[in-house]
C-alpha cells in the first residue's frame, strides 16, 4: 500500500534533480528514481471526464483527483456524483428522450459506485471496449454521457448519447505505438 | 456550480494549452505537462498476448509547446494496476524524464525501457513510447459546453444534432486539430496476471501524476 501526500507544497527539486548522487544529465540518469520518496498526487485518471461532469468546484476537483481510494474520500465523492448526476439527469428530462427504465435504469447510486473510485476496470474473459477498458477509437464521450444522464442503453451495450462526432479511422495507425505523428504548426 | 463550470470552459476556448478533461482543477489547469487528459488500457489488435497502457497529458496547439516542457521531468507518472480487486496495484509502470524531456525511463515493475523522445524502445516482450502525438480525443467540445450551460434554453431549443442546441452549428471534433504528450506501454498480459490465458482475470487500472513534494513520509 503506498502512501504519498495528497497535499501539493512548493517544488522543492525545480529543474535537475539529484537522486542518490546522480543527476538527471548523467547517462545512467533513471537508475535510481523509483527509489526516490516524497511524492505528491497531481492528477488521477481512470473513467473519462468523472471529474469534468460530476464533480463541483475547484477545491473538490483538485480533491477528487488527489484521493485515496478508501474511507471517507469514497462514500464523499459517490455522494457528490449521485447529487450531480440526479441533478443533470432532472436539467435534461423534457430535452431529451426519456431515461433508460426496468433493467436497463442506471441508478444514480449505482453510477457513483462504478465511478468512485476513478479506475477502468478490465473483464480479461470479455470485449475489450469502453466501458470494459477503453481503446483509441471507442466513442467513449457518448458512452460516458449515456451513463451521466441514464440514456442510451449502456447496460443492455447500447450506444450512449451522441454527441454527432464519430472516430476518424485515420487518426490511428497499425503499429505501436499505434497514434499518429503530431501536427506540424502552421 | 456547473454553469460557472462551462463559463470556464469557455473561456478556456482561447486557450493555447487546453485538456480535454478540461476543467480538470486548479492544480492541473497551472500545470498542463501533469494534466492526464485521458487514458487508455485495451488489448493489443496486433497480439491479443499483450495489453495496451496509454495516456496523454499536455493537449495543445501544434508548435505551441516546446519538448522541454511536453512532459514534467521533475516529475512521475504512474500506470497503478490492481488484479485481485483491492484498489491496490499489483503492478506499477513508472514514467520518468531526463532534463528537458531529451529521453523517457519506463519502469514495468523493476524493468525498465529506455528511449529518446519521439522513439520506441523495447526490452523482450515490452514496447514503450513517449512524445508528441495528435490528440486521438474526438468530441463536439464546444456542443458539449454550450448545452450543459444552457440546457438549450437561450437558443431556441435543442436541434438534436448530437448535444446541439439550434442555431450553434454543427457537432465539430475540436480537439483533433490538437497534439499532446503521449506515453504508450505494451506489455504481455502475462506480465500483468501471472495467467498463461490472457483472457483469464480482470483488472482495475488508473493513473495518476506525482510531484516531489520534499516531503518523506
Amino acid at each position: 500500500m503506498f502512501k504519498t501526500s495528497r497535499i501539493i507544497l512548493p517544488i522543492l527539486f525545480a529543474g535537475t534533480i539529484v537522486s542518490c548522487g546522480k543527476t538527471k544529465d548523467s547517462d545512467d540518469w533513471y537508475k535510481d528514481l523509483l527509489d526516490l520518496k516524497g511524492w505528491s498526487f497531481v492528477d488521477r485518471s481512470g473513467m473519462p471526464d468523472t471529474n469534468v461532469f460530476l464533480i463541483d468546484s475547484d477545491q473538490y476537483k483538485d480533491a477528487f483527483n488527489q484521493m485515496y481510494d478508501e474511507e471517507p474520500d469514497l462514500s464523499t465523492f459517490r455522494t457528490k456524483v449521485k447529487e450531480k448526476a440526479d441533478e443533470l439527469r432532472g436539467k435534461v428530462t423534457g430535452i431529451l428522450e426519456a431515461e433508460d427504465s426496468g433493467t436497463g435504469n442506471l441508478t444514480s447510486t449505482a453510477l457513483s459506485e462504478m465511478l468512485v473510485p476513478d479506475v477502468l476496470s478490465i473483464d480479461l474473459d470479455s470485449d475489450v471496449k469502453f466501458p470494459n477498458g477503453r481503446r483509441f477509437d471507442d466513442d467513449s464521450m457518448d458512452k460516458m454521457l449515456g451513463l451521466i444522464l441514464n440514456r442510451g442503453k449502456l447496460l443492455s451495450h447500447g450506444d450512449g448519447l451522441s454527441d454527432g462526432v464519430s472516430f476518424n479511422a485515420s487518426d490511428l495507425t497499425a503499429s505501436f505505438p499505434y497514434l499518429t505523428k503530431a501536427l506540424e504548426a502552421e | 456550480m456547473l454553469n460557472a463550470i462551462f463559463v470556464a470552459w469557455a473561456l478556456l476556448l482561447v486557450s493555447t494549452a487546453l485538456a480535454t478533461d478540461f476543467s480538470d482543477g486548479k492544480a492541473t489547469l497551472n500545470a498542463p505537462s501533469l494534466d492526464i487528459t485521458n487514458f487508455y488500457s485495451f488489448r493489443s489488435d496486433k497480439d491479443a498476448n499483450n495489453f495496451v497502457f496509454a495516456f496523454n497529458v499536455n493537449a495543445h496547439k501544434p508548435g505551441k509547446v516546446a519538448q522541454a516542457d511536453l512532459f514534467d521531468d521533475t516529475a512521475k507518472y504512474t500506470i497503478f494496476i490492481d488484479t485481485n480487486g483491492d484498489d491496490t496495484a499489483e503492478l506499477e509502470i513508472n514514467v520518468f524524464f531526463k532534463s528537458a524531456n531529451t529521453q523517457y525511463a519506463v519502469f514495468v515493475g523493476k524493468d525498465v525501457m529506455v528511449g529518446n523522445l519521439g522513439e520506441v524502445s523495447q526490452t523482450g516482450n515490452m514496447k514503450a513510447f513517449a512524445g508528441y502525438r495528435n490528440d486521438p480525443a474526438f468530441l463536439d467540445y464546444e456542443g458539449i459546453a454550450n448545452f450543459f450551460s444552457t440546457f438549450c434554453t437561450k437558443d431556441g431549443g435543442y436541434s438534436a444534432k448530437g448535444l446541439r442546441c439550434k442555431d450553434t452549428g454543427k457537432p465539430d471534433n475540436y480537439f483533433g486539430n490538437f497534439n499532446v504528450g503521449s506515453v504508450v506501454v505494451e506489455i504481455p498480459i502475462k506480465t500483468i496476471t501471472g495467467k498463461d490465458d490472457p483472457k483469464l482475470g480482470t483488472i482495475r487500472t488508473w493513473v495518476r501524476s506525482f510531484k516531489r513534494s520534499g516531503q518523506v513520509e
